[in-house]
């Protein structure tokens, strides 16, 4: 009992002293009462050295919103800078979980294999090709559908140095997609790894994920390594309509899945490298995914014995050098991307259905292949020499094609031959290619101490459809020092796909159209940030868009049977806002909230809908004693409207919560990092908006529980 | 009873004296040692009759370096002055000079301002010295360790003194 009552004085007296200021005094007196040589053996507190609660509020800096290192408040655009720390506190284990923490964004679901659209600001498609992701600044884009691809999967958490994010239009710098948002992924390079990681994760759903990661210094060159496996059986939370439900209810079967579990298992290797030397640097991406389940595939049917093969490869040599003559700074690249994904028994009705009044015994599988590689050389060069201007000049081109599209499928629905039907002069879509070339211009002008102005204007040409020129404006007001103020103007377009442009009527789901436009916005944003002191930042963001020449896909009746068509007939009008906290409440623990508004309307002031008019964020890390730190996340999706002629009911908001326990014991450099975690501990039956015809919506996964190990040496 | 309280005493004493020693934040650390500085560098006589420790860049000492001046008053027996510059344009009154840019260019850029003056330039990012500067803060084993270019001093008629040599890494460019 004396023993119990002493501990917890020592706690509390603990306690005080950490959070009084006098405190400080004390430990700086303290500190100038040693000899020099014993500074050396000052430990530097925890909280200090895993820097997440300092990490969270202090300024950030931020290069993607000109290619100029400048900080969060002051940047051009509306930014967000998430890095490795915040990682690891949150024990994100993949890029959904670490994106859903940026103001305005809501990872919802497609079809395929229900992977994650990234939402910002309200702007929703079923491919997501409005908004781009980079990796180290390549875009990864896949031309057939404009989305990032099947074969593609981010970077693995642990290899991500940082992700800088701006929501809003990014086009006058990166061209094409850059319309809702950019996100660009850094890898770590060796100096932020510096030994060797070896960790497991394990999970819910038979997940086993191990890695390794390395880096230092071989034979004079920097080197990064990552290698990561994953193995999972993925949620199995049930949908309960397909394509074939619908089929079955026209022609009295009942073979659909559905209502039923999705298949959604992978099996997927990844390595990783950078190798640097001076100004040269080098990175590779390799992708190796087998077993892939298909979700609802792009049939939007319950195949249990589909699964993909996909592969994927990403390569890039840079020169950087930031003074290569006086005044003048100059970057080029040069990368290739290859992918390919094979789906196979991607059944469009399943066996035993009636389709056109012919019974199929067998269904009608298609076994699809696509080929697709891009190569791009990027320029650009920064110039410092006029006294208030740095300009930025870039030029660069790339060429994509799509090569090898293999499709075969039962020509005799009576007869269990796969007959690859290009022999015939069918495909699921035509082989083609793109070429785009581009130029662009940026002034950063520096008024004088308070103002700054950035312009910049790009051009880009496409080989198969109109260019575009997109301009921007940001005026930046630093009121005082720890106020700063920002007006941003920026237009942005959006490529057609393929899929849109020129996917044959044959293939059943929908027809293209060679005849579109890019799609345009444009965008007007204001932001504050208001540093209101040391350990509590603010910062709201007003937003107010217009997307004219939208690519919709409506449903035309062709045959009898209800198909997909692209026109540039859509318009959106989107406005709102985002209002971010950061707050270090103490050297023990910090608090994130973001809350974001948005309502997004069509060209007759219809509701756009499937996207949450409010969402909200919140961040906990707390360190309890010197080597635990607990982190707890909540996200709040609300009030998502239904677009026009979508009669369901309404999807129901969700609360999502997830807790992180990690032990990392940074004071003796103990080489161990353990954490257990629970997402969507409220088992919450999270759906995100599904196809208009099909009843139930899309699942995210229930309750998921998992544990991860690392070992540093 | 009475040991009772004693002990208690004792309680309330052993976690102060070891925390305040052991353990400190990163930058009270550093500002300790920025002032330690100024009494192992020898600087060229001159006539100024304040000793100036400046932070150039993003301030990431916040108070320590103020709270610090408030008690340690003098310096190589001059009255200690903490200055926050926004500009290279004012480091000429420096004697130590921490400098913390976001930007490699800039560093270039100082340190080539910078050149054949007697200032102490100090800084914690990585390859500080490799790009000019005289001694570098780096972590090691959780602790804060020094690292030092005895040439580039020589060039700027700065003197380090064998004990400061002793302590740190030395490092040549």
């Amino acid at each position: 009992m004396k023993f119990i009552y002493n501990i917890l004085i020592v706690i509390s007296f603990n306690t005080i002293v950490f959070a009084s200021n006098e405190e400080k005094e004390a430990r700086l007196d303290a500190l100038m009462g040693l000899e020099i040589e014993q500074l050396g053996e000052v430990e530097v507190k925890l909280d200090d050295v895993f820097d997440i609660f300092d990490g969270l509020v202090k300024p950030q800096n931020v290069k993607v919103a000109s290619g100029i290192q400048q900080s969060t408040a002051t940047a051009p655009a509306s930014t967000t800078v998430i890095t490795s720390q915040d990682i690891e506190a949150t024990g994100a284990r993949n890029l959904e979980e670490i994106l859903e923490a940026v103001p305005g964004m809501h990872v919802s679901l497609s079809e395929y294999r229900f992977a994650p659209l990234y939402d910002v600001r309200g702007m929703h498609s079923s491919t997501n090709n409005e908004i781009l992701m980079m990796v180290n600044g390549v875009p990864i884009k896949s031309i057939i559908a404009g989305s990032r691809g099947g074969a593609w999967s981010p970077p693995p958490v642990q290899s991500i140095s940082r992700i800088e994010i701006i929501r809003g239009p990014g086009s006058a710098l990166y061209g094409a997609d850059a319309v809702s948002g950019v996100v660009n992924i850094i890898t770590k390079i060796a100096d932020d790894i510096n030994g060797t990681e070896i960790g497991f994760r394990t999970g819910s759903f038979q997940t086993y994920n191990p890695w390794l990661l390395h880096g230092g210094e071989h034979k004079g060159f920097k080197t990064m390594l990552s290698l990561n496996y994953l193995d999972t059986d993925g949620h199995k939370e049930t949908v309960y309509q397909d394509m074939q439900s619908l089929l079955d209810k026209a022609s009295g079967t009942n073979v659909s899945k559905a209502p039923g579990r999705t298949y959604l298992q992978q099996q997927r290797l990844s390595i990783q490298a950078n190798v640097s030397k001076e100004n040269w640097q080098s990175n590779l991406y390799w992708i190796r995914g087998r077993n892939i389940g298909a979700g609802l595939s792009t049939t939007f049917v319950i195949n249990p014995e589909e699964n993909h093969e996909q592969d994927f490869i990403q390569a890039d040599i840079a020169y950087n050098n930031s003074q290569i003559i006086k005044d003048w700074g100059i970057n080029a690249r040069l990368s290739y991307q290859g992918a390919d994904d094979k789906s196979l028994n991607s059944y469009s009705a399943r066996p035993g259905a009636i389709r056109n009044g012919e019974l199929l015994p067998y269904g009608a599988p298609n076994n699809v292949g696509y080929y697709q590689r891009q190569t791009r050389l990027d320029l650009s060069s920064l110039y410092r020499g006029f006294d208030k201007h740095i300009i930025r000049l870039g030029i660069g081109a790339s060429y994509a094609e799509l090569y090898k599209t293999t499709w075969s499928y039962l020509l005799n629905k009576q007869s269990p031959v796969m007959v690859d039907v290009r022999a015939l002069g069918m495909v699921s879509i035509p082989e083609n290619a793109r070429q785009n070339r581009y130029l662009f211009a940026q002034d950063t002008w520096h008024i004088d101490s308070n103002w700054e102005l950035t312009t910049g204007i790009r051009h880009d040409w496409y080989s198969d459809f109109e260019g575009t020129t997109n301009p921007r404006a940001a005026l930046v007001w630093q009121v005082m020092p720890s106020l700063t103020a920002k007006l941003l103007y920026g237009k942005a377009f959006r490529a057609p796909s393929f899929v849109e442009m020129y996917l044959p009527a044959s293939n059943v789901v929908a027809a293209g159209n060679p005849h579109l436009k890019a799609e345009v916005s444009s965008t007007w944003e204001i932001g504050v940030d208001y540093r209101l002191n040391s350990d509590l930042n603010l910062a709201l963001n007003v937003f107010d868009y217009t997307v004219t020449d939208k690519i919709q896909r409506t449903l035309t009746k062709l045959n009898n049977f209800s198909i997909y068509t692209y026109n540039n007939i859509g318009t959106l009008k989107g406005s709102g806002f985002e209002l971010e906290t950061r707050w270090k409440i103490n050297n023990k623990s910090s608090l994130l909230f973001n809350y974001a508004y948005a309502k997004v309307k069509t060209e007759n002031s219809n509701e756009a809908g499937n996207y949450p008019h409010h969402q909200a964020y919140v961040r906990h890390d707390l360190l309890l004693g010197n080597n635990w730190f607990f982190d707890t996340k909540i996200n709040w999706v609300s009030n998502r409207d239904r677009p026009l002629g979508d009669d369901r009911p309404l999807l129901k908001d969700y609360v999502e919560l997830d807790l992180t326990l990690r032990y990392k014991n940074m004071s003796k450099f103990n080489p161990w990092d353990i954490a257990i975690g629970v997402r969507n501990l409220l088992n919450e039956d999270r759906r995100e908006p599904g196809d208009a015809r099909l009843i139930g919506d899309y699942p995210k996964a229930g309750r998921e529980i998992f544990g991860e190990i690392r070992y540093k040496f | 009873m009475r040991i009772s309280f004693f002990y208690l005493i004792l309680l309330f004493l052993i976690p102060q004296i070891s925390l305040a020693i052991s353990e400190a934040e990163e930058y009270e650390i550093k500002a300790a040692y920025l002032f330690n500085l100024g009494n192992f560098i020898k600087w060229p006589a001159t006539s100024q009759d304040s000793f100036e420790i400046c932070v150039l860049g993003q301030d990431v000492f916040k108070e320590n370096l103020d709270l610090i001046a408030k008690k340690e008053k003098k310096l190589q027996n001059k009255l200690v002055v903490i200055k926050k510059l926004s500009s290279l344009d004012d480091v000429n009154q420096c004697s130590i000079l921490f400098i913390n840019f976001t930007e490699q260019s800039q560093f270039q850029a100082a340190f080539d301002k910078l050149k054949g003056k007697p200032i102490l330039t100090v800084g914690d990012t990585e390859k500080f010295i490799i790009m000019g500067g005289m001694i570098q803060f780096y972590l090691q084993a959780g602790k804060i360790r020094l690292m030092i270019d005895p040439q580039t001093l020589d060039e700027n008629n700065l003197k380090a003194s064998s004990k400061l040599l002793q302590i740190s890494q030395r490092v040549e460019r």
